[in-house]
């Protein structure tokens, strides 16, 4: 009882105090613990927020070939035995075991799973990489899914060389960075469309595909599939050497650039 | 008491002021620090507790919980362990055996997470694990991102089998595999991974072993695949994840990783035993614990036509 008596008193005279400082003095512990606040506050969200766009961006000037896609619409769900696509995908070459790296959507009927991360019954992100296959070299695949995402969302995929000279591949979803890969290449072919893989026949793609010799402006739409951008970089000079040289030919007649 | 107070001189108020701000300001930063996840901190292992989790996951190593301030998932812990440099760089040593010291890692993290939500991550390295050591936590290999817990809540089911309906869901799949195969299987070793938090939290490791796999290679999808029936594979999985090696001899020739809760699949073959883009069931496997029966899997493959030119 005593301790309680005591804290009480001390608050009851704790305020004149206060009262006795000048209007000046309030002010500035006023706008301290306003910016103690505010700043805690900010700094807490900013996490949260990381990942928010409200404007996509389709341009990145980093090292190496890039290739983005923009999913406005989803297929329906596949058939028994079927997995279905939407992706874009850096691949080393066009030999017997090629490295890839590659970021889109997923989605499987219930038996038919894709590589050893399974079936998924939502679209669902994803990223897989595999070592580029050389003599003596155990060649490797990997899978991530991200969670599941809505149908009819604009979701933005890349993927592209992280750094020069480097075999490292950096994908990304909606902007943020959710992958960095070695896969035994540093330069390749840039290219996005869909895929279907049925039942223990070979994988096919469904859509054509767009590669570093395509036209810059590049686009396509089909009905229920996806619609695709692609900005080739100029300095990806790996593949074709001679083609030093970033050449935009004309554009088609009428020509529309949407968001 | 209050005599004392009252004959304070005005100076020491604006003392006590200044200290009642600083205590202010200090429990604004404490808060940052933690994240708000005081109480999820709080629900996850000591640093003793989480170094003998590690080992027993991944035998000769240590590990710990530390602040990553990066990533995809922004502030959170990581579980950084340190590793023989063979299992820390994926260029040198035995690579079967850096994609299982990856899977167990991202096993027992992902387990982590399932109780605190900050755990996002985790690494593999052989340089210690100071603060200095974490890189940004993107998703690689050896370094991992775990997805956001909205990204699991589809795994229903997992955790609902027993222990012993789990081990024997597997010892009937080898049984099936076994028998289909004709004898070319010559052993099949089971380990049990137990996961700290409840008994349900399980993984296996098998090895199967062949004195000529080239005589499995019909059987790949029924290895691969069918050993995940009523297992893994699915949303429907039941256990936290399934590592399967084919040997020849002690030799790894091929194998796959699955961590469930972390939503990652991992498969790697040998040049001279190269895994088909795709995989079927051709035996009969049956799932008694109400898991997954997958049917087959196929990787999504590189495309095999050549670029044309615009010239």
């Amino acid at each position: 009882m005593q301790r309680k008596g005591t804290v009480q008193s001390s608050r009851t005279l704790l305020l004149p105090g206060f009262l006795s400082l000048s209007a000046y003095q309030i002010v500035i512990w006023m706008l301290s613990v306003s910016v103690a606040c505010f700043g805690t506050l900010l700094l807490r969200i900013t996490p949260a927020d990381a990942n928010s766009f409200g404007t996509r961006a389709y341009i990145f000037t980093k090292e190496g070939s890039e290739v983005d896609i923009l999913v406005p619409k989803l297929t329906p769900a596949p058939a028994e035995g079927e997995f279905v696509v939407h992706r874009v995908v850096e691949q080393s070459d066009y030999g017997s075991a090629p490295g890839l790296v590659q970021s889109g959507l997923i989605l499987t009927s219930p038996t038919w799973g894709a590589d050893n991360c399974g079936t998924v019954s939502n679209w669902t992100m994803y990223t897989e990489y595999k070592t580029q296959g050389s003599s003596g070299e155990v060649s490797s695949y990997h899978c991530h899914f991200f969670g599941s995402e809505s149908p009819g969302n604009n979701d933005v995929f890349s993927v592209y060389h992280k750094t020069a000279k480097t075999a490292e591949w950096n994908a990304m979803q909606n902007l943020a960075v959710v992958g960095t890969y070695k896969t035994n290449f540093e330069t390749g072919y840039p290219a996005v469309g869909g895929e279907i893989g049925n039942n223990g026949s070979p994988t096919s793609s469904s859509t054509s595909a767009y590669y570093a010799n395509a036209p810059a402006w590049s686009s396509f739409n089909e009905a229920g599939r996806a619609g695709q951008f692609v900005i080739k970089n100029p300095e990806n000079t790996g593949i074709y050497p001679n083609n030093a040289g970033w050449t935009v030919p004309n554009p088609p007649t009428p020509f529309t650039i949407t968001h | 008491m209050s005599n004392l107070v009252t004959k304070l001189p005005r100076p020491t108020w604006h003392l006590l002021a200044m200290a009642a701000l600083g205590l202010l300001l200090l429990s604004g930063f404490i808060l940052l620090k933690d994240g708000g996840q005081g109480a999820s901190a709080a629900s996850t292992p000591g640093h003793a507790a989480i170094s003998a989790d590690v080992q027993a996951v991944l035998p000769g190593t240590r590990g710990e919980l530390i602040t990553s301030t990066s990533g995809y998932n922004g502030e959170g812990r990581i579980l950084a362990v340190e590793v023989p440099r063979d299992l820390a760089v994926t260029e040198v040593g035995n690579p079967y055996a850096v994609a299982d010291a990856a899977w167990r890692i991202r096993l027992l993290a992902a387990d982590l997470a399932a109780d605190a939500p900050d755990v996002t991550g985790y690494q593999l390295s052989s340089t210690g694990v100071s603060p200095a050591a974490i890189s940004p936590a993107v998703v690689g290999e050896l370094t991992g991102t775990l997805p956001p817990p909205a990204a699991t809540q589809e795994l229903r089911k997992l955790g609902s089998a027993s222990p012993e309906a789990t081990r024997a869901q597997l010892e009937s799949n080898i049984a099936v595999l076994r028998k289909g195969a004709s004898g070319a299987i010559d052993n099949v070793t089971i380990e049990s991974l137990q996961l700290p938090d409840t008994a349900e939290h399980t993984a296996f490791a098998i090895n199967v072993e062949s004195g000529n796999v080239a005589k499995l290679k019909p059987f790949l999808g029924d290895i691969f695949v069918g050993l995940q029936t009523g297992l893994v594979g699915s949303e429907n999985a039941v256990i936290d994840g399934l590592a399967i090696v084919l040997s020849e001899g002690s030799k790894p020739i091929a194998g796959s990783w699955i961590a469930t809760r972390a939503l990652t699949g991992a498969i790697l073959s040998s040049p001279d035993f190269p895994m088909p883009e795709s995989m079927a069931i051709t035996l009969p496997f049956a799932a008694s614990t109400n898991g997954p029966t997958p049917q087959g899997t196929a990787t999504l493959g590189a495309t095999s036509e050549e670029p044309q030119s615009t010239g």
